[in-house]
Parts: structure tokens; C-alpha cells; sequence
């Protein structure tokens, strides 16, 4: 044996700082979801408003953007169980929010690319998607999920 | 103690001129014969330590001058060990080389694939991967082995059928031998500092991890190293203290264990080694070892990949996941080419208690001609400059021809250099607490003095206040109170840290008299670790897939570069994306995928809010940041 190569081996583990956990932080991001899901539901459904307005087919067409719009609403359901996930403290709750903030988030992309100017929720969903995208992956956050969980499994 | 370091043993004055002649080699060849170890290679393993002697013989001697083509100097069947050492005159840069095997003709190799397909292997012959290499790693890591296995058709390496005629060489010559084909090891004793190193110097004819076991590299000749250190008054009492295996990267303290640490297992009084298949690196535990070998171009990508993942740990308040932790859900470096060494010791199993005898130690003292003499390397010189497809020199030598740590300094090539041996251990311990008594008393004393000094001159600034023509020299005095308070600060910290480190030598002084030993893994900073059962458990679906994935990805590339170039880029991410969530279901890792692929996400979206609302950020931002000041500026008069 004479190369440079290496054995992946553990390297000591840093000093675990103790921090205090924020048991609360489950139920605020349960809370948020349910924000998230009416604020999702509301945009979904003035958009399927505005295309049900449409008197003909032409004007329909012409409405696709609008539409468009409306997919958020399908995201509604999911955050929805997401938030009663967090609620309830499952153990899937925090993928289960994290999941939904990817596809919003991916919601809001796709509607910013459409052909137009996009509206002006569009950059609002964004905003608050980015937002809990931080918060959940937050050490706070992330240790009281891991807490919450095992208490009610215990 | 003496640094020298002295190969054999010194003779008394009583002995006659026979008995000063025989009785150190005699005794050095009992004390290697009675812990030399047994090593336990894994099924599939072609080549076995033998003696250099049909090595050499078998073998050209080479030279590659700078700027000029190799050219043979001494043919095979012509070279012996004396011819080999003698000395030669060259310009600075040359390299002079040995060549084992040329590469077979296709015919040859034809006849002896058939050969091979005909005859009835035996189990121990038979080599299974298991799980793959890339079954273990990600995408990136198998783009990157891609195009690794892609440079070995540009850069130097040992030709392709080299290992076959390797091993069709290595089979005659053990054949050829008499009876029994003997297994041997060349062995050193070199007493040190109160130690004795057994150095177990184990010669294999080729190393064929790369086309033999999937690894990085093949290369002629090999030289591998386990070292036993014993105390040199203890040797009939204690036995041996500490053992060091040479393998891989490894140096200094990561290498030895000792002789009671449970990882060490041992048949009796030899340790017992498991060796690398094709590879003959030595570990501690049977297993399979994921190595990683890093590409050089690659280390500015890296470290700027590091900094980003640092920045968006630091940002969330979590502390980043070490590189190299063999957790199971620990990510491999993109950036580094995984391979498997596998030391299954289910093989062939050579020394005490094994199913082959060692042969006769040959002994390295006094050093042969062939060990001194020749700095060259002990097979083909590819000019490989990533993967190491040169051959190595010899045990005492580097390649570029310096003497290697491990024959120059057998204790600091292990770490043990700063090791008492035990029967020392106390009488070091007790010297060491006196010299730091001593400096304790002497900066005792000049602190002492200092403390006086500043007083008197304390004193002095202290009379000279209110008289106005004593100005000058009162600012001198205060300015010598301040650098003489600094010096006394300065004293005291040391003196404190001196009288701590006291107090642990008298505590250590204290263990060691009531008998209670070191940890016995105090000194390992990084360990050697085979895989788990859990990372070696896969399924069969899964390892089709981690094998076909990455060119099922390109093949999809091509057909929508043809059929669908106006999708081109949009394909690719969904193709992409369906991909890497499919070998994330595999490795049950969708939640740490899904994370991923948000914050990617978000951080798209940001950019998007940066650039549609640039300025109405920076307000915002200010405005946040006036609101929080005044905040915090009013909680704090509130209180």
C-alpha cells in the first residue's frame, strides 16, 4: 500500500453546548401552518373565482394564469395535515412541513415564471415560505421537534 | 538516555569472538520469532509475502534520467542483490527502478484466462465484492469516480494484464520452490530510549487493488510494516506494550494500539492482522473500510463548498456535520473518490495458528547491501502523480530516496517517541515534577523581587506627587510601574500554569504508584472503523440501481438533447430530480433530500425578492434595524 488515501474515521464530536429547548416552537409552527393553509385556501380560491367568472371558453384561455393561481389551493390539504401534524406532535411532522414549504415554494416559482407580470402574492408566499424554511431548519426549532416527538412517543 | 538509535544488540566483553558473533542475532531471531504475527488476508488474495531473492532475479533493473526515455541497465535473470546495491553516479532527478513483469501477450493472457476458467477454484480463491463501492455513495461521488476512472486512460499506471502476469509469475516462483511454498518476513530489532521495536517487514511481489478489488491502484511490489515495541527491561515480565501496523495515510499516534487494548486481537503472545485485499494495508479489526482518496484539482471547489456550508450552519445556529464521520447518515466528501478495502480475513491465514507456518526470519542486521544500497524503487515506475501506481522503494527508503521515518525513528514514526517505557514511567515522572518545581522556585523568587521592585517604585511615584520639579522623572517612574506591573502579570500566569501542571504530576505520580494504568485509547485521535452491518445492508434493487444510475441519467441526457433541445435544460432538472429522490427513498434519506431541495428552492426565491424589490429590501432592512435599536434602547430605560 503506498497512496495517499484516507479512512474515513469519526472524528471527535465538538463539545456539546446545552442550550435550552423551546417546547413551544412545535405548536408556533403548527400555528403558522394553519395560517399558511387559509392564507394558501384564500389565494386558491379567489383564483378558481376569477376563472368561474370566465363566460366563455376564449375567456377561459385568456384566464390560465389565473388558474395557474389555483394550485396553491391543492397545497392547502397538505399543510393542513402538516399543521395538525405539528400539533399533535407526530414524527413526521417536521418532514411533513418541510415538505409543503418545498412545494410551495416550487408553487410560487412556476407562478413567477408564467407569462406576465406575476402577482403581487406570488413574492408574499414566497417571503413567508423562506421564513419558515429558516425557522424549521433552525437549531431551536429542529431540538424541540426531536423533544416534543419523544416525549409523546415515550 | 541515549537518542541513538542501535540495530542488533551490544555484546559483552566476556564473550568469545563466536559467541559475539552469533548470540545477538541469535537472540534478536527468538525475540522476532516469539511475537511475530499472523496475518489473515481475504479470499481472492493472489500474492503472499515472500523473500526478495526470486524477486530480484526475476526482475530488470531500470533507470529514467531526466529528460530521456527508460532504458534497462541490468537484464533479468542477471540481476542479483549484490549488482543491485552497487553504487551508480547519475544527475540529480533520475530514478532508478526495478520491472517484475512485462505485460503478457494477448495470447498468453488468453491461454491463461482459460486456464483459469478451467481449473476448479477453491472458495479461498474466490473474491466477492458484496455491496459496492458506489452503492455506498452519492451521485456526485460516482460522477466524480467517473471521471477518475477516466484520467487512468491519460495519466501513468500500471499497464492493464500486469496483474494477471503478476500472479502467473508469483505462482511459478512458489513453485519452483521446495516442498511447501514458504512464506517469509524480514525482520529488524532496533532498541530505542529504553524500547525495543520488532520490526516485521513483509515484501508482496504486486499489489493489485485496483484491478484485482476495485480500488485505487495497481503497483509492482510492495512493502508493508508491523512493529511491536517492547520495554527493554520488561521484555520476560511484560511482553509487548504496543503494536503499530503501517496503513494507509495514517501516522504517529493513529497508528499504534496497545497490546491490551481489546481491539488488538491476538493468538497468544502474536497480534493477529488483518490485511487489505490487493491493497495489504494492515488493520487492528476484520471489516470492510471505506477510504477516500482525495483529487488535488478538486481541493478549491471543496474548500469554498465547506465555507458554504459553514456560513448556512452558522446562520441557523447548528453546529456542521464533521467531514469524515462514519455515522451512518454522515455525507462522503463530493469531493473524494470513494474505494473499499476489504480485510475480511476468510482467506488464507499466514503465522501462528494459521493454516501456513511463517518461514525462517531473514534478518535486517546487519543491513544488507540490497536495503542500504539501493534507493531506487522495487518495480515499475509509472509516473503517476494522483493515485500512487509507482512502485515504493525499500523498507529503508522513501521514493525520492530519503530514509523513511519508520527505519530512521521506529519510535516517532508510531508516536511513541514521547512514551516512557513503564519501568521509566515514574523516574521520568518525578525528574519532570522536579525540574517544574525548580522553575516554580526561581520564578518564585524573581517574582519576589519584582514585587519589591514596584513597590518601592510605587512608593516613590507616591512621594514625588505635588512637587512639581520632580515631573519628569515621575512620568519615568510611572511608565516603569506599568511594564514592570506587565512582567509581574506576566510571571504569575506562568507561575499559576506551572504549579497546576505540578499538581498534575504529583497526580499522575500518584496513579501510576498505586498501579492504575493510562486509557488504553487515550493517544487515538482519528480511528480506524470497518463498515457496520447497518451500512453494509442494501438491497439487490438497490445496488443494480447505484450501478446503472449515473449512466441511465447521460443515455436520458442524450435522448432529450436529440428528441427534446428545446426542454433541454427543464429535462434535465426533472430527470435530475427524479433521479436523486428515487436514491433517496433507496437510502431511506427523503426527509434530508426534501430539506435540500427547499432551501435550494428558498434561496432561488430570495435571489428572485433581491432582484424584483432590491430597494424596497434596503428600506425594510433599515427600517427592522431602526425599529429593534430603538426597541432595545427603550427596554433598557424601562428596567
Amino acid at each position: 500500500m503506498s497512496q495517499d488515501v484516507q479512512v474515513r474515521v469519526p472524528i471527535p464530536e465538538a463539545p456539546v453546548v446545552r442550550r435550552p429547548i423551546r417546547h413551544w416552537a412545535v405548536p408556533v409552527v403548527g400555528v403558522l401552518l394553519l395560517v399558511q393553509t387559509a392564507v394558501l385556501l384564500a389565494i386558491g380560491v379567489y383564483n378558481l373565482w376569477e376563472v368561474g367568472a370566465a363566460p366563455t371558453v376564449e375567456a377561459f384561455l385568456r384566464r390560465l394564469n389565473d388558474f395557474l393561481g389555483a394550485i396553491l389551493a391543492l397545497l392547502a390539504p397538505l399543510t393542513l395535515i402538516a399543521a395538525i401534524a405539528c400539533l399533535t406532535a407526530r414524527r413526521s411532522a417536521w418532514s411533513l412541513a418541510i415538505l409543503t414549504q418545498g412545494l410551495g415554494l416550487l408553487a410560487g416559482l412556476i407562478l413567477y415564471m408564467r407569462e406576465g407580470p406575476p402577482p403581487l402574492y406570488v413574492y408574499g408566499v414566497m417571503i413567508y415560505h423562506i421564513g419558515l424554511v429558516l425557522y424549521l431548519n433552525s437549531w431551536d426549532v429542529q431540538a424541540s421537534f426531536r423533544a416534543r416527538t419523544a416525549r409523546v412517543n415515550e | 538516555m541515549s537518542k541513538t538509535i542501535r540495530d542488533g544488540r551490544d555484546t559483552g566483553d566476556g564473550d568469545t569472538p563466536t559467541q559475539q558473533a552469533e548470540s545477538p542475532a541469535q537472540e534478536n531471531q527468538a525475540l522476532l520469532r516469539r511475537f511475530e504475527p499472523t496475518i489473515r488476508y481475504t479470499r481472492g488474495e493472489q500474492f503472499y509475502p515472500m523473500a526478495i531473492e526470486p524477486y530480484v532475479r526475476e526482475s530488470s533493473l531500470w533507470v529514467r534520467r531526466p529528460d530521456e526515455d527508460p532504458h534497462r541497465v541490468i537484464p533479468e535473470r542477471a540481476l542479483t542483490e549484490e549488482n543491485l546495491a552497487e553504487p551508480r553516479e547519475d544527475p540529480f532527478g533520475t530514478v532508478y527502478f526495478l520491472r517484475f513483469i512485462e505485460p503478457l501477450q494477448i495470447a498468453s493472457l488468453a491461454a491463461y484466462s482459460l486456464k483459469s476458467s478451467r481449473r476448479k477454484r477453491e472458495a479461498i480463491d474466490i473474491f466477492r465484492a458484496g455491496r459496492g463501492r458506489l452503492a455506498r455513495v452519492g451521485y456526485a461521488s460516482r460522477l466524480v469516480d467517473a471521471l477518475f476512472s477516466v484520467t487512468l486512460l491519460a495519466r501513468g499506471r500500471v499497464p492493464g494484464a500486469t496483474a494477471a502476469a503478476a500472479a502467473i509469475a508469483y505462482r511459478r516462483i512458489m513453485a519452483e520452490q521446495e516442498g511447501e511454498p514458504q512464506q517469509c518476513y524480514y525482520g529488524r530489532v532496533a532498541r530505542q530510549d529504553g524500547w525495543i521495536a520488532l520490526q516485521y517487514w513483509f515484501f508482496y511481489p504486486f499489489n493489485n487493488w485496483r484491478s484485482g478489488f476495485f480500488g485505487v491502484n495497481d503497483h509492482e511490489a510492495d512493502w508493508e510494516l508491523v512493529c511491536i515495541y517492547l520495554s527493554e527491561s520488561g521484555v520476560e515480565e511484560r511482553g509487548p506494550e504496543w503494536v503499530a501496523y503501517s496503513s494507509h495515510e495514517f501516522t504517529g499516534d493513529d497508528l499504534r494500539r496497545r497490546w491490551d487494548d481489546p481491539e488488538v486481537e491476538k493468538l497468544g503472545e502474536h497480534p493477529v492482522i488483518y490485511a487489505g485485499a490487493g491493497s495489504h494495508a494492515s488493520y487492528f479489526s476484520r471489516g470492510e473500510y471505506l477510504t477516500e482518496v482525495p483529487l488535488p484539482f478538486l481541493a478549491p471547489i471543496s474548500r469554498i463548498a465547506d465555507l458554504l456550508i459553514h456560513l448556512w450552519f452558522g446562520l441557523l445556529g447548528r453546529a456542521p456535520r464533521q467531514r469524515g464521520a462514519q455515522d451512518e447518515g454522515a455525507p462522503l466528501s463530493i469531493f473524494r473518490i470513494p474505494f473499499v478495502d476489504y480485510a475480511r480475513g476468510d482467506g488464507v491465514s499466514i503465522g501462528p495458528g494459521g493454516n501456513r507456518a511463517w518461514d525462517e526470519p531473514r534478518l535486517l542486521d546487519p543491513v544488507p547491501g540490497w536495503v542500504s544500497g539501493y534507493r531506487g524503487l522495487w518495480g515499475l515506475y509509472a509516473r503517476d502523480v494522483i493515485a500512487g501506481e509507482d512502485a515504493p522503494a525499500g523498507p529503508m527508503y522513501n521514493r525520492d530516496g530519503s530514509v523513511r521515518r519508520a527505519w530512521r525513528d521506529p519510535l516517532g514514526w508510531a508516536g511513541l517517541d514521547k512514551v516512557p517505557p513503564p519501568a521509566e514511567a515514574l523516574f521520568r515522572v518525578q525528574t519532570r515534577a522536579d525540574e517544574v518545581q525548580a522553575q516554580c522556585a526561581t520564578l518564585a523568587a524573581t517574582l519576589d523581587e519584582k514585587s519589591r521592585e514596584v513597590t518601592g517604585l510605587g512608593v516613590q511615584v507616591a512621594a514625588m506627587r505635588g512637587r512639581p520639579h520632580l515631573g519628569k522623572l515621575h512620568e519615568t517612574y510611572r511608565n516603569q510601574i506599568v511594564a514592570c506591573s506587565a512582567e509581574i502579570d506576566r510571571l504569575r500566569a506562568t507561575l499559576t500554569s506551572q504549579q497546576a501542571e505540578l499538581e498534575a504530576l504529583e497526580l499522575y505520580e500518584q496513579r501510576l504508584r498505586a498501579g492504575v494504568p493510562d486509557p488504553a485509547r487515550g493517544h487515538i485521535r482519528r480511528a480506524f472503523h470497518p463498515a457496520s452491518d447497518a451500512e453494509l445492508r442494501l438491497s439487490r434493487v438497490a445496488e443494480i440501481w447505484a450501478a446503472i444510475s449515473v449512466g441511465l441519467m447521460l443515455l436520458s441526457f442524450v435522448a432529450v438533447a436529440i428528441f427534446a433541445r428545446q426542454y433541454l435544460i427543464l429535462s434535465l432538472a426533472a430527470l435530475i430530480s427524479l433521479l436523486v429522490f428515487v436514491e433517496a427513498g433507496f437510502r431511506q434519506r427523503l426527509t434530508q433530500v426534501v430539506n435540500s431541495v427547499t432551501v435550494g428552492l428558498s434561496i432561488v426565491c430570495t435571489l428572485i425578492i433581491l432582484f424584483e424589490f432590491f430597494w424596497e429590501a434596503i428600506i425594510l432592512a433599515v427600517l427592522v434595524a431602526a425599529v429593534y435599536m430603538m426597541w432595545d434602547n427603550l427596554r433598557e430605560l424601562w428596567r
